[in-house]
C-alpha cells in the first residue's frame, strides 16, 4: 500500500469515527434545543383543556369527559416526543466527511492539513507542493487517529423553564377540574333574536315536559324572570307584526287563558305590549320594516271605526279594551310624522306617495270631524285649493322655467313624466373654458425715437487683499444627538422619490 | 509524482522562509517596533502586490520602504506627490536633447515610475489625474506614453503612503485605485519600549547601514514559489465566502454589512486573499493554504475594499469593524458545528 493510500484509509477512519461522535453530539444538542422550544406544551395542553371546560360551563353543556390523567400524560409526553423525533432526525442526517475532518483539524490545531490531504489524495495527478502537503499530513494522521476527541454538545439549561411550565400546566389542570365541577344552569340570552323568538313561542306554547309524578304542568308564572322579560319582548314584537299573525296569537292566548286559567297573565302581556307601542312610538318609526307593517293595517284600522262606529264597544275586559285602543292609536301614531322619528327617515317618507295618501286621508278625517263639530256637512275646502300644476314645459335643470305657462297657470317646477322625461331636453353646458374664437389679433406698430437716459458712472475700486488664510472650513464635530438628527434628515431625503 | 518532487517543494519552501527571514531581519535593524507592518510589506512584495501604508507623520513609513529597497537591492525611486504634479512627472515625457552634430532630437525620459520599488509618498495629495497615472503601471506592469509602451521590470512594487488626519487639500483615492493595492497596512504608534531604541539609533553618531541580502531575481523566484502553493477547495470556498460576505445583500453578509456598507470587495479581493494566504502558509511551514491563512490576511486585504455607506459614515463605523464582524460571523471549515 502506497503512503497515499495508507493516508487515505487513515483519513477514512478518522472521518468515520469523528463523524459519528459529531452526529451524536449534534443529536444531543438538538434534543436539548427542541425540548426547550417544546416546553410550553406542558402548559398549552392543560390550558386548552381548561378553556374547553370553561367553554362548556359558559354554554351550560356537560363537562368534557376526557380524563385529566390523560391530559396530564399527553402534556408531559408531547415535548419529549417532539424533542426525541428531532434528535433522531439530526442523528440520521450524519456528518459530512469534510466537516468531520475539518473539526479534527480545528481541534488538533492542524491548520487544515487533513482537509487538504484528503482533497489531494483523491486527485490522479499531483503537484510537488501537493505531494509535500500529503506527506506533511501523513505525519499528523497518527496524532488524529490516536486522539480521542470529545465533541461536547451544547448544553441548554431547561430545568428551570421545565419547572415553570410544568407548574403552569398543573395550575391549569386544577383550574380545568374546578371548571368541570361547576354547576350548570340553563340560560337564555335575551338579546338574541332567535332565542327571543324561541322563548316567545315557548311562552305561548309551553313545552310538554314529562312529569313522572303526575304533577300539573308548569305555568308561565313558573318561568324564571329572564324568560318572562323575553316573553314581554316577544309579545311586543308580535303586536307589531301584521294582522295575519296577531289574530292567531290572540286566539291562542285566549285559548290558553281559558285552559290554564292564566288569562290574566296573557292579557297582561298583550296589555303591556300595547302600552309599550303607545309609550314609545318612535321605536315604530325607526326601523324600515315595521313602518311598512304599520302602513298595511292602517286602512283597516281606519275603516274599522267607520264601519263599527255606531256599534257599541265590544264587551271586553278593561285590559283588552285598553290594549285594543292603544294598539290602534299606537299604530296610527307610529307613522313617520312623529316628531321623535329620525330626520332622514321622516324626510324620506314624506316624499313617499303612499304616505302622501295617508296624510290626505288624515286631513280628510280631520275636516270631517270639524264639519261634524260645526253641525253639518260643508262644501269641501279641498275643492278650493289651487289646481294641480299642469305645466308641461321642461325646465332648465332644476330651475323653474321663466316662461312656464301651463294650463294650470304658473306654478312650481313639476317633475317631468312620460315621454318628456325621456327626451334629452336638458342643455349640456359647454365644458370648454376660455373664450372660443377670440378673433384676429391687431398689432399696431409705431415709430418712436429712443430717449436717452442718464446714468451715473461707477469707478472701479482697488481689490483688498484677503484678510483670512485660504483653507477649507474645518470639520465641525457634532455631538451624538445632532449627528443623529442630521443623519435622519438626510436618510429621509434620500428615501424620498 | 515521486518523492523527489516533494523534496523540491520542501526545498523551495525552506528557501522562501530563509530569504524572508533575512530580509525581515535586515529591515528590522532600521525599523523599530513595526513588526506587523514589516511582515505585511514583505508579504505583499513576495505575493506580487502593492501596498498602501496609512499612518500619521513620523512613524517611519518612508524609511521602511527605503530600507526594504536597500535590503533587497532593488532600484528604488521616490515620488513626492503634490497637487501640482502632472502625469508626465510620474510616467516620463519626451525631452529635447542635443545631438552630436549640433542638432536636437526628442528623447523619452523615463519617469520615476520605472523602477523596482516605487515609493509614492503622500499619494492622496496629487490630483486624480496624476493618481490615475499609476493605474496602468500597477495592474499591467507597463507604462504607455503616447505611442510608446514601456514594460516595467519585475519585481515591480508600488508602496504608497497617505496621512489619515490632514485631509484638507487632499484627493481621496478612487475605488479603482484602492482596489489595485494588495494590502492596506495601518502604521500605528510604537510601544513604549521601542521608543528608546528609536531614539538611540537616530540621535547618536551610530549610523545603521543596511546591506543587501537578496536580489530582484530572488524575489521573482520566491514569487513563483508562492504561486505554486496549492489552495484546497475548502480554503477557496472560505475566501470566496469572505469576499461575498462584504457585499451587501449577499447570502453571507452579516447585518453590519447590509446596514452600513454600500460597496463590497471585488473579485480582486479574493485573488489577494489567496495570494496573501499562500505566503502565510509557506511561512507557517505548510504546503497548502488553510482557512487560518486566509483569515490572517483578511484585514489588510479587505479593509480598503469595503466602501461604507452614508449611514455607516454617520454612525462612525470603520471598515476594520466591518471586516472583524465578517470574520466573526462567517464560520471556518475547521470549526465544529454541533448545532
Amino acid at each position: 500500500m502506497s503512503p497515499q493510500d495508507q493516508l487515505r484509509s487513515d483519513l477514512d477512519r478518522i472521518a468515520e469515527r469523528n463523524g459519528d461522535a459529531m452526529s451524536a453530539a449534534r443529536a444531543r444538542t438538538v434534543f436539548g434545543l427542541s425540548l426547550g422550544k417544546a416546553l410550553p406544551l406542558l402548559a398549552a395542553i392543560p390550558g386548552l383543556y381548561a378553556l374547553a371546560q370553561l367553554g362548556a360551563w359558559t354554554k351550560d353543556e356537560p363537562a368534557h369527559g376526557v380524563p385529566i390523567l390523560v391530559v396530564a400524560a399527553l402534556a408531559a409526553a408531547l415535548p419529549f416526543g417532539w424533542a426525541a423525533i428531532k434528535s433522531w432526525t439530526a442523528r440520521r442526517e450524519g456528518t459530512d466527511r469534510a466537516a468531520a475532518l475539518g473539526a479534527v483539524d480545528g481541534r488538533l490545531e492542524l491548520e487544515g492539513r487533513l482537509l487538504a490531504a484528503d482533497e489531494f489524495t483523491a486527485k490522479d495527478a499531483r503537484s510537488a507542493f501537493e505531494m509535500a502537503a500529503i506527506e506533511d499530513a501523513a505525519t499528523k494522521s497518527s496524532q488524529a487517529l490516536s486522539a480521542n476527541l470529545d465533541f461536547a454538545s451544547v448544553v441548554t439549561d431547561s430545568k428551570r423553564p421545565a419547572l415553570a411550565w410544568g407548574a403552569a400546566g398543573a395550575v391549569l389542570l386544577v383550574l380545568s377540574v374546578w371548571f368541570a365541577s361547576l354547576e350548570r344552569h340553563p340560560r337564555v340570552d335575551p338579546a338574541s333574536d332567535q332565542d327571543v323568538a324561541q322563548a316567545g313561542m315557548g311562552a305561548l306554547t309551553p313545552p310538554v315536559e314529562p312529569r313522572p309524578d303526575g304533577a300539573p304542568k308548569k305555568t308561565d308564572q313558573d318561568v324564571p324572570a329572564p324568560v318572562a322579560a323575553a316573553d314581554r319582548k316577544v309579545a311586543a314584537a308580535a303586536a307589531s307584526k301584521p294582522s295575519d299573525v296577531s289574530p292567531e296569537v290572540s286566539n291562542e292566548a285566549k285559548e290558553s287563558s281559558g285552559k290554564t286559567g292564566a288569562g290574566r297573565s296573557s292579557g297582561a302581556m298583550s296589555s303591556s305590549a300595547a302600552s309599550e307601542s303607545k309609550s314609545s312610538p318612535s321605536s315604530q318609526g325607526q326601523p324600515t320594516d315595521p313602518s311598512k307593517d304599520v302602513k298595511k293595517p292602517k286602512p283597516a284600522d281606519k275603516k274599522k271605526p267607520k264601519d263599527t262606529g255606531a256599534d257599541p264597544k265590544p264587551e271586553e275586559s278593561p285590559e283588552n279594551e285598553q290594549s285594543g285602543a292603544t294598539a290602534g292609536k299606537g299604530s296610527s301614531k307610529g307613522s313617520n310624522k312623529n316628531p321623535t322619528a329620525s330626520d332622514w327617515k321622516s324626510r324620506d317618507q314624506v316624499t313617499d306617495a303612499d304616505d302622501q295618501e295617508v296624510e290626505d286621508d288624515e286631513e280628510t278625517d280631520e275636516d270631517e270631524e270639524e264639519q261634524e263639530n260645526r253641525g253639518g256637512v260643508q262644501p269641501s275646502l279641498r275643492d278650493r285649493r289651487p289646481p294641480v300644476s299642469r305645466d308641461l314645459q321642461i325646465g332648465f335643470g332644476n330651475r323653474p322655467s321663466p316662461d312656464a305657462n301651463g294650463r294650470g297657470g304658473p306654478s312650481e317646477q313639476k317633475k317631468s313624466r312620460g315621454v318628456a322625461s325621456l327626451v334629452l331636453g336638458v342643455p349640456i353646458p359647454d365644458r370648454i373654458k376660455g373664450r372660443p374664437g377670440p378673433g384676429p389679433t391687431k398689432i399696431t406698430q409705431e415709430r418712436i425715437e429712443p430717449d436717452a437716459e442718464e446714468s451715473s458712472q461707477i469707478t472701479a475700486a482697488n481689490r483688498k487683499p484677503r484678510s483670512t488664510p485660504l483653507k477649507r472650513p474645518s470639520t465641525v464635530e457634532l455631538d451624538a444627538s445632532l449627528r443623529k438628527l442630521v443623519q435622519s434628515y438626510f436618510l429621509k431625503r434620500r428615501a424620498m422619490p | 509524482m515521486s518523492d523527489s518532487n516533494a523534496d523540491k517543494a520542501r526545498a523551495d519552501a525552506q528557501r522562501f522562509r530563509e530569504t524572508y527571514d533575512a530580509i525581515h531581519t535586515e529591515v528590522s535593524r532600521m525599523m523599530v517596533g513595526q513588526n506587523d507592518v514589516i511582515e505585511g510589506v514583505l508579504t505583499a512584495l513576495l505575493a506580487g502586490g502593492h501596498v498602501l501604508l496609512e499612518g500619521v507623520p513620523g512613524l517611519g513609513k518612508t524609511m521602511l520602504v527605503s530600507s526594504l529597497g536597500k535590503a533587497v537591492d532593488l532600484s528604488f525611486s521616490r515620488i513626492q506627490f503634490t497637487p501640482d504634479m502632472m502625469p508626465a512627472d510620474v510616467r516620463g515625457t519626451a525631452v529635447l536633447v542635443d545631438t552630436e552634430g549640433g542638432g536636437h532630437q526628442l528623447e523619452f525620459e523615463e519617469g520615476p515610475i520605472v523602477a523596482n520599488l516605487v515609493l509614492a509618498d503622500e499619494i492622496n495629495r496629487a490630483t486624480p489625474k496624476t493618481q490615475s497615472a499609476l493605474l496602468e503601471a500597477m495592474q499591467e506592469r507597463q507604462v504607455t506614453v503616447g505611442k510608446r509602451t514601456i514594460k516595467l521590470e519585475e519585481p515591480f512594487c508600488v508602496m504608497a503612503t497617505q496621512n489619515p488626519v490632514e485631509q484638507e487639500g487632499t484627493y481621496p483615492l478612487p475605488e479603482a485605485q484602492l482596489d489595485r493595492f494588495l494590502f492596506k497596512l495601518v502604521v500605528g504608534y510604537p510601544e513604549e519600549a521601542d521608543y528608546k531604541e528609536i531614539i538611540r539609533r537616530t540621535t547618536t553618531t551610530d549610523e545603521v547601514s543596511l546591506k543587501s541580502v537578496s536580489t530582484g531575481a530572488t524575489i521573482n523566484e520566491l514569487r513563483r514559489t508562492v504561486r505554486s502553493v496549492p489552495c484546497p477547495d475548502h480554503a477557496e470556498d472560505y475566501a470566496i465566502r469572505l469576499v461575498m460576505a462584504t457585499q451587501p445583500g449577499s447570502d453571507y453578509a452579516p447585518g453590519i454589512v447590509n446596514q452600513f456598507v454600500s460597496l463590497g470587495s471585488s473579485p480582486r479581493g479574493a485573488q489577494a486573499l489567496i495570494l496573501g494566504a499562500k505566503v502565510k502558509a509557506l511561512l507557517a511551514g505548510r504546503f497548502a493554504v488553510g482557512a487560518e491563512d486566509i483569515a490572517a490576511v483578511a484585514m489588510p486585504v479587505l479593509r480598503h475594499r469595503v466602501l461604507l455607506g452614508f449611514e455607516g459614515l454617520s454612525e462612525g463605523i470603520t471598515t476594520d469593524q466591518v471586516v472583524e464582524e465578517v470574520l466573526a460571523k462567517l464560520p471556518r471549515p475547521t470549526e465544529v458545528a454541533t448545532s
